[in-house]
């Protein structure tokens, strides 16, 4: 059988719990790749990530992985709190291995899997389970999948709640296994700036469903008719977001950050109905583009832009400043 | 009160001097209580993963039934095994009556419940990512079961320690099945039961001695290994 390049093939699925319901009518995930998976709490990230580590099965629906819908041993996930077996740091890492039955140099393999996310094996080997700092206890849990060499890596906020180094140390460590490996990635995170620097390409959920993808910026309605076809939204803090008719009064908008404009002042005499003053979060270069992302915070909402080096320095664009952010009615979309 | 004084030197001349009678009640009761929970375990074990683990229906009321049959008197259990393994019972032809292997199975009745219903309650305490951890990490049905048992080895350590208590104290099923007799089926309780009323203090106070100091064993081995874990 050949097999073709998608690792995971989704379709029609839905799970519910409760109110909720997860809806992914189609996903395709090539092998090989980074994938994130970006929303707010509660948008249907962890759910998917269960449902593709195969620990659930989908109310309806299916999903294949490497062309059938077994994926033992072969798509590992790690929560996003996870949980350590009540043993010595070396008998979590080479766990799995044992259930295979794989012995072979399993000490040796169990120390590399233990440098690999930066913890001394000479240190922490022997360790008990309660020794073990929060983020010691989350790259222990990573080297135990690690070592499991797996075709797919599922992550469930890796970084949230962990210091710097072992943040550093996560991020290495899923790098080095999709290039040594060619294990592919799939990662749900909050933090659009870190799911950047390791995927190549993020989806975004919202209360359950796909809603684009990349750094696009999901405005959620529910939108009200104004006059002249032009409708808005109201942010948290009360700040109004204009756009045309939507495709569904509750339907989040999508806003590409490459059509928003980023002005040092408020601009008159423009056809762009959307003039809304923001401050910037944070800057956050875009591989060797040089394109800066610059997250701002709007009325209580995280909105995205792209601007260039060049533009960054000559407005001299620092976190902290005010700008405002202009776009026009029509750039806010539906899928 | 001068009669417990003797009493208690007379038990432990009898014990240091290696009384015979004495010490074939004690040998008896550690082989019958030990084999007795040693089955308990291997089939308890399981089915008080089974019982909390999945869902299933009635599992409630089976969970009820279990958590009753804590209380079991020990005369009752002796009763039914008699009933059973009586020459005119359905079990008659095994030949268990008055055997210490008979003594076994009214034990195994006896602390089976112990076993599951603290087994139950153990692995419902623990954390509900364990599951899903060990599938991620590849384990198969019998790995989990495994790995799971573990994990709540220290109230599955408990739950033995607490069946091997009732067993090895429990005097109905002993008495009443196994018959208490000299050299044979004699156990600690029995003895302690039938000395006591012949009045002979001393061999009761003895074989009262010995199990508590089995009882204490016991719980330290218990508070050793969770030290040690």
């Amino acid at each position: 059988m050949i097999k073709n390049n998608y690792l995971y093939e989704i379709s029609g699925i839905e799970h519910s719990y409760g109110e909720f319901t997860l809806r992914i009518p189609e996903l395709k995930i090539e092998r090989g790749s980074a994938v994130g998976l970006s929303g707010p709490n509660g948008s249907g990230k962890s759910t998917l990530i269960r449902l593709m580590s195969f620990l659930e099965k989908p109310h309806t629906g299916n999903i294949i992985f490497n062309g059938s819908s077994d994926s033992r041993l072969r798509a590992t996930m790690m929560q996003q709190d996870p949980y350590l077996l009540k043993r010595t740091v070396y008998d979590n890492v080479s766990y799995g291995l044992k259930v295979k039955n794989d012995y072979k140099d399993i000490k040796k393999r169990s120390a590399e899997a233990l440098e690999r996310v930066n913890l001394s094996h000479i240190k922490f080997m022997h360790r008990k389970w309660f020794e073990l700092s929060g983020g010691e206890a989350k790259r222990v849990a990573l080297a135990s999948r690690l070592i499991l060499k797996p075709e797919a890596l599922l992550l469930d906020e890796p970084v949230a709640n962990v210091d710097t180094e072992s943040s550093r140390a996560i991020i290495n460590a899923v790098k080095w296994t999709r290039e040594e490996h060619s294990t592919t990635l799939i990662i749900s995170s909050h933090d659009l700036t870190w799911l950047n620097s390791v995927t190549d390409h993020i989806w975004k959920l919202y209360n359950g469903k796909l809603a684009g993808s990349g750094n696009a910026n999901l405005i959620p309605g529910p939108w009200i008719e104004e006059k002249n076809n032009l409708w808005h939204t109201t942010l948290p803090e009360g700040a109004k977001i204009y756009s045309s008719e939507p495709s569904d009064c509750n339907a989040p908008a999508i806003l590409h950050p490459h059509d928003i404009i980023l002005s040092e002042k408020k601009l008159t005499g423009t056809s762009a109905v959307n003039h809304l003053e923001a401050r910037v979060n944070l800057l956050a270069a875009e591989g060797n583009s040089g394109r800066i992302r610059v997250e701002t915070e709007v009325s209580g909402r995280i909105i995205s832009c792209y601007i260039t080096e060049t533009s960054a320095v000559k407005m001299n664009i620092i976190p902290g400043k005010k700008v405002y952010l202009i776009f026009k009615a029509t750039s806010l979309v539906w899928d | 009160m001068e009669f417990l004084a003797e009493g208690f030197f007379s038990a432990f001349t009898l014990l240091f001097q290696g009384h015979a009678e004495t010490y074939d009640a004690i040998f008896t009761t550690l082989e019958v209580s030990s084999f007795a929970i040693l089955i308990s375990l291997i089939i308890g074990l399981p089915l008080g993963f089974a019982l909390s683990y999945y869902n299933f229906p009635g599992k409630r009321h089976i969970r009820a039934v279990v958590d009753t049959l804590l209380a079991l008197p020990t005369v009752i259990v002796g009763l039914l095994v008699y009933a059973f393994i009586t020459k005119k019972g359905p079990l008659g032809d095994l030949n268990l009556l008055f055997q210490t292997s008979g003594i076994i199975v009214g034990q195994i009745i006896l602390v089976i419940p112990v076993v599951i219903s603290l087994t139950a309650s153990g692995i419902e305490s623990l954390d509900e990512r364990l599951k899903s951890t060990l599938i991620t990490l590849g384990a198969s049905p019998r790995r989990i079961l495994l790995s799971t048992l573990y994990e709540s080895r220290f109230a599955v350590m408990t739950a033995a320690a607490t069946a091997y208590g009732r067993a090895i104290s429990e005097v109905g099923v002993s008495m009443m099945v196994g018959g208490n007799i000299k050299w044979h089926t004699r156990t600690i309780t029995t003895a302690i039961t039938l000395e006591t009323g012949k009045g002979e203090f001393a061999m009761g106070i003895a074989l009262g001695i010995v199990l508590l100091l089995i009882s204490f064993a016991v719980n330290w081995a218990l508070i050793f290994f969770r030290k040690r874990a």
